[in-house]
C-alpha cells in the first residue's frame, strides 16, 4: 500500500484546485450579498441591507411560493406514479420491456431545449392555457423518469425472495408491499424525491417556455432580475437558499450510504421544509387572496412598485406581473393563443402586428378620461394605431448611442464609431433584430423601415463585416456593461441609462446625426383578457400626472403624459438623454411593421448571429 | 380488499398494465405526442406573421444543412467535446482521490462538497461567474493589484467564458460516475500489477484506466448531452455572440418566430444525440467485454 500512496501530494493539490474552482463562485455570491455596492465587483463595505430588502420584496416571495408549489406537486405525482412503474420495471419480464425502457430513458437523454419547444407547441395545439399548471405538467414529464430509474435500481438490487417469503408466510400482496417492498424501496424513493424536488425547483429553461399568467417561478424571477441588474438581493436569496439546502444534501448523502434511519431522514426533510416555509407563510399571510386580480405582462425595465401598489390600494385588487425583455417574446406568447393577460405593453410596430392578427380588444374610450386630457398630442393618432383604438402610449424613448467619455476620447455624433476597428471588442449591440438593422440601414442612408431587398442585403453585409468588432449582443442590461467598463460603446435604449448615468457620470448618450429609432410602447388589452374593466381602470389611473411621474422616477423611462414633469425628480428632468430638446428628434423615425419582409430580416439576423 | 387482490392475481398482464398506466399515460400523452407533433411542425412553413403555415415540405431540413448552420453544429460539437475533455481532466484526479486515497470519513465529506454546488441555483452560479470575469471583476482586480497585468484582460463574453461556465455546470456529472467505478476496483489487481513489475504510471495506464472506462463513458454522455444543447451559458457568459445549436433553436422560437425551422433543427439535434448515444453504448459494452 505504501508504494501506491507515493505521489499522492500532486493529486491532492490538483483536487484542491478543482474544489477551489467549484467554490469560487459560491464564495463570491455569499461575500457580495454583504457588499454595500449595488454594482458587482467593487467592495464598498459590509451591510445586511440586502437581506432586509429581500424581506420586503413581494415579487421574490411570490415567485418562491410558486416554485415551492410547483416543486412539491411535481415531486408528489412523480413519486407515486414513478414508484408504481418501478415495481414493474424492476420485477417483471415481459415483451414490452425494451420499449418501456426506451420511453423512460428518452426524456433524460433528449436535450432539454427540445422538450421545451415540444411542450410549447403542444400546449398551443391543445389550447391548454399557460399557467402554473402547464409548468407542473412539463416538469413531471422530465422528472418522472428519474423516479422510475432510481427506485427501479433500488428494487432491482433487492432480493425478490424476501417478498416471496412474506407471501409464503400468509401475507397478502398489499401487506407484503407495505411491510417488505416499501421499506426496501424507501431510501431510493426519498433520494429520488429530493432529486426531483431540486431539479424542478431550479429549472429555468423549460419553465421559461411554458410559464403563463402569474406563474413566475424563482428561477424566472432571478433571470429577469439578473437582466435588470438588481444584483445584491439575488445574492442574498441565493445564499439563504444555499443555507437551507445544505442539510438536504447531507440527508440525501447519508441515506445513500445507509447510515441514516428513514425516520430520521423524513424528520430532517420535514424540518428543513418548515424552516423554508415559515418565512414564506409569515410573509405572504396578510395578502388577501380573494381580491380581484389584474394580470400584467410587461417589459422587465418597466417595473414600478409605486404605480402598482398605489393602484392596488385604491382599487382593492391584486396586480400580478410577469416580465419579458423583447417584443418577440411577447408576440410568441400571445400568438400561442393560450395565455390570458389583462394588459400588455408592446412597442408600436408590434402593436401593429397584434392588431392585424386580431389579438387585441378595442378600447372603450369613454372609460379613459385621463388619457384624453393628459396625453401629449404628439403621441395621438400614431401611424401604428391611427384612430387610437387599441393602444394608449405608455412610455417613449429613442435608441441611440451610449459611450464612456473617459474611454472613447473623441467627439461621438455618428454611428460610424460602431464600425471603427480601433474600438474592436468594446462595442455592444442590442440583441434586437429590427434595431440592429435599423442602425445599419440608417448608416447607409436608407430608411430603417426599408422593404427593398437590396438595401436590406447591403445592411446585412455591413453587419457581417462589423461582427468581428462586436463584443456581444445585449438588450437588457447593457448599461451594466458600460458601467463596469466591459463595453465602451453601446447601442442603447435611452431609458435604461438613466440610473447608470447617475452611477457613472462618464456615460454619455447621443442621438446620432444619421438618425435613429424613436419608439412608443403602448398599453393594450388582449382580446381574451378576463378582467377588461379593471384593465381600463389601470390605463386611466396610469395617466394621472403624479402616477406617470412615479413611473418615470422608478423606471427611468420618459412618459407621453404632457404634465409628467410635475412629478419627476429634478435630476431626471435635467437629463437631455431622457427629456431631449424636441428639435434633436428631427431625424428620428418610428418603426413600422413590414409584413412579409420581416421574414427576410429575421433570416439574415440568424445568419449574422450564427457567424 | 382481498377480492381486488384476487382479481389482479388472476390477471398478471392487467396488473402490470395498471401499475404502469399512470407513468405510461403521462409519458405518451405529454412527451411522445408533443414530440410527434413537433416532428409534423418541422415540415410546415412560417407564415409572414410568424405563425405555422401548413404547407408541408422538406424545406426546413434543406435549409438546416446550409453551410452557415453546419458551422453552428460543428461549433457546438467541438465545444461540447472540449468541455467533456476538460471535465475528464479536472474530474478524474478528484474522483480518484475520493475513491482510493482518503479515509471513509473524508470520503463522504469530499463527495458532499462535490454535490453541494449542484443544489444551488444554476442561474445564480452562472451570474457569479459574470461578476468574477468582468473587466472590473474579481479576476482582473486581483491580477491588476498583483501587477501581473497592466490592463484588464478580456474575459467576459468570450468563448473562454463559455467553456468555464459549461465545465463548471457539468463537472459533478463527470466526478460522480468516475467515483463509482474507481471505488469498485479491487486493490489486489493494482497490487498484482505492481508485484509483476509494473511502475505506478503503467499500472494506472494498463489497469486502473481501462477498469474505469465505464465510468468515463457514463460521465462523458452525462456531460456531452447537456453541453451540446446548452443555451443559457453561451447567452449570459458568451454575450449571445458565440452561437450554439441551443441558441439557434431558442432564437427560432423566442426571437424570429420560425417555429417550423426551429423544430427541424431540434429534431436533427435529437437524432444526432441519440446516434452518439447508441454508438457509445455499443462501444462501451465492447470495451468492457474486451477488458474482462
Amino acid at each position: 500500500m505504501a508504494r501506491i500512496n507515493r505521489g499522492g501530494y500532486g493529486l491532492s493539490v490538483a483536487s484542491a484546485l478543482v474544489y477551489f474552482f467549484l467554490y469560487a463562485p459560491i464564495a463570491v455570491l455569499v461575500i457580495f450579498s454583504f457588499n454595500r455596492s449595488r454594482l458587482s465587483a467593487r467592495w464598498l463595505g459590509f451591510t445586511t441591507e440586502w437581506y432586509g430588502a429581500l424581506w420586503r420584496n413581494e415579487q421574490i416571495f411570490q415567485s418562491l411560493l410558486n416554485s415551492l408549489i410547483v416543486a412539491l406537486a411535481v415531486t408528489l405525482v412523480c413519486v407515486v406514479a414513478g414508484t408504481l412503474a418501478a415495481l414493474v420495471s424492476a420485477r417483471t419480464r415481459w415483451r414490452g420491456r425494451a420499449w418501456l425502457d426506451g420511453v423512460v430513458y428518452l426524456p433524460l437523454v433528449i436535450p432539454e431545449i427540445v422538450i421545451a419547444v415540444a411542450m410549447v407547441v403542444f400546449f398551443s395545439l391543445v389550447h391548454l392555457n399557460l399557467s402554473i399548471w402547464t409548468i407542473i405538467i412539463a416538469h413531471i414529464t422530465f422528472c418522472i423518469s428519474y423516479v422510475i430509474i432510481v427506485v427501479g435500481a433500488r428494487l432491482g438490487g433487492a432480493d425478490p425472495s424476501l417478498q416471496e417469503a412474506a407471501l409464503d408466510l400468509g401475507a397478502n400482496e398489499w401487506t407484503a408491499f407495505r411491510r417488505v417492498t416499501l421499506p426496501l424501496a424507501a431510501p431510493g424513493i426519498l433520494s429520488a424525491a429530493l432529486l426531483v424536488f431540486t431539479t424542478s425547483f431550479d429549472d429555468y429553461l423549460i419553465t421559461s417556455f411554458v410559464s403563463g399568467v402569474s406563474s413566475t417561478t424563482l428561477p424566472l424571477e432571478i433571470y429577469s432580475q439578473l437582466k435588470r441588474g438588481i444584483t445584491p438581493e439575488i445574492n442574498a436569496i441565493s445564499s439563504a437558499i444555499l443555507l437551507a439546502t445544505i442539510p438536504l444534501v447531507f440527508i440525501a448523502q447519508r441515506l445513500e450510504r445507509g447510515t441514516l434511519k428513514l425516520r430520521g431522514a423524513l424528520a430532517g426533510v420535514t424540518g428543513v421544509f418548515f424552516l423554508m416555509a415559515a418565512p414564506l407563510v409569515a410573509r405572504t399571510w396578510p395578502t388577501e387572496r380573494n381580491l380581484p386580480q389584474l394580470n400584467l405582462y410587461m417589459w422587465s425595465t418597466y417595473v414600478s412598485p409605486r404605480v402598482v401598489h398605489g393602484f392596488e390600494r385604491e382599487f382593492h385588487c391584486k396586480v400580478n406581473y410577469d416580465l419579458y425583455d423583447s417584443n418577440e417574446a411577447l408576440l410568441a406568447k400571445l400568438q400561442g393563443g393560450n395565455v390570458d393577460y389583462d394588459l400588455v405593453v408592446p412597442t408600436d410596430y408590434t402593436l401593429e402586428i397584434l392588431i392585424q392578427q386580431h389579438l387585441l380588444a378595442p378600447l372603450d374610450k369613454s372609460r379613459l378620461p385621463n388619457v384624453w386630457a393628459n396625453l401629449d398630442p404628439r403621441f395621438r393618432n400614431l401611424a401604428c394605431d391611427p384612430r387610437d383604438e387599441y393602444g394608449v402610449p405608455y412610455a417613449w424613448g429613442t435608441t441611440g448611442l451610449a459611450y464612456r467619455s473617459d474611454l472613447v476620447k473623441e467627439k461621438v455624433d455618428s454611428w460610424d464609431v460602431m464600425f471603427d476597428p480601433r474600438y474592436a471588442g468594446h462595442i455592444l449591440l442590442l440583441d434586437d433584430t429590427r434595431e440592429v438593422f435599423g442602425m445599419a440601414l440608417k448608416k447607409l442612408g436608407y430608411s430603417l423601415n426599408s422593404t427593398n431587398p437590396e438595401e436590406i442585403l447591403r445592411a446585412r453585409d455591413l453587419l457581417v463585416a462589423e461582427k468581428p468588432l462586436v463584443k456581444g449582443y445585449n438588450s437588457s442590461n447593457f448599461e451594466q456593461d458600460l458601467v463596469a467598463g466591459d463595453a465602451w460603446i453601446a447601442q442603447a435604449y435611452n431609458g435604461n441609462l438613466t440610473f447608470a448615468m447617475r452611477d457613472e457620470p462618464n456615460i454619455r448618450y447621443v442621438i446620432p446625426k444619421e438618425g435613429c429609432t424613436i419608439s412608443v410602447d403602448l398599453i393594450a388589452i388582449p382580446r381574451n383578457a378576463p378582467h377588461k374593466e379593471l384593465a381600463h381602470e389601470f390605463i386611466n389611473y396610469f395617466h394621472r400626472p403624479e402616477v406617470a411621474g412615479a413611473f418615470v422616477n422608478d423606471s427611468g423611462f420618459n412618459s407621453p403624459n404632457r404634465f409628467v414633469a410635475r412629478g419627476v425628480e429634478p435630476w431626471i428632468l435635467a437629463q437631455p438623454a431622457i427629456f431631449p430638446p424636441p428639435d434633436s428628434l428631427a431625424k428620428c423615425e418610428f418603426m413600422h411593421d413590414l409584413g412579409p419582409v420581416v421574414a427576410l430580416y429575421d433570416r439574415y439576423w440568424t445568419e449574422i448571429k450564427a457567424r | 380488499m382481498e377480492q381486488v387482490l384476487q382479481f389482479f392475481r388472476d390477471r398478471p398482464t392487467l396488473r402490470t398494465t395498471a401499475l404502469l398506466s399512470s407513468s405510461l399515460v403521462w409519458l405518451v400523452g405529454f412527451f411522445l405526442l408533443p414530440l410527434l407533433y413537433l416532428l409534423v411542425v418541422s415540415f410546415a412553413a412560417r407564415s409572414p406573421y410568424g405563425t405555422i403555415a401548413w404547407d408541408l415540405g422538406m424545406r426546413n431540413y434543406f435549409r438546416a444543412f446550409q453551410p452557415i448552420y453546419l458551422e453552428i453544429y460543428w461549433r457546438s460539437v467541438w465545444m461540447a467535446l472540449l468541455t467533456t475533455a476538460l471535465c475528464v481532466a479536472l474530474g478524474y484526479p478528484v474522483a480518484y482521490l475520493i475513491a482510493r486515497r482518503v479515509s471513509r470519513r473524508w470520503k463522504s465529506a469530499l463527495l458532499l462538497l462535490v454535490v453541494i454546488p449542484f443544489w444551488t441555483s444554476f442561474l445564480v452560479r452562472t451570474y457569479a461567474w459574470m461578476v468574477i470575469l468582468r473587466t472590473e471583476g474579481v479576476v482582473n482586480n486581483l491580477l491588476l493589484s498583483l501587477h501581473l497585468t497592466h490592463e484588464p484582460l478580456r474575459l467576459l463574453y468570450t468563448p473562454l467564458a463559455v467553456f468555464i461556465g459549461l465545465v463548471y455546470g457539468e463537472l459533478p456529472f463527470m466526478i460522480l460516475p468516475l467515483y463509482t467505478v474507481l471505488e469498485k476496483i479491487d486493490s489486489s489487481l493494482l497490487e498484482a500489477a505492481q508485484d509483476l513489475g509494473a511502475g505506478r504510471f503503467s499500472t494506472f495506464l494498463r489497469v486502473t484506466l481501462p477498469l474505469s472506462a465505464p465510468g468515463l463513458v457514463a460521465g462523458a454522455v452525462l456531460v456531452f448531452i447537456p453541453s451540446v444543447g446548452a443555451f443559457i451559458t453561451p447567452d449570459l457568459l458568451g454575450g449571445a455572440r458565440t452561437m450554439m445549436v441551443g441558441n439557434l433553436i431558442q432564437n427560432q422560437f423566442a426571437m424570429v418566430r420560425d417555429q417550423p425551422f426551429g423544430s427541424a433543427v431540434a429534431f436533427l439535434l435529437t437524432f444526432a444525440v441519440l446516434a452518439v448515444l447508441l454508438g457509445t453504448l455499443r462501444n462501451a459494452q465492447r470495451v468492457t467485454r474486451e477488458i474482462l
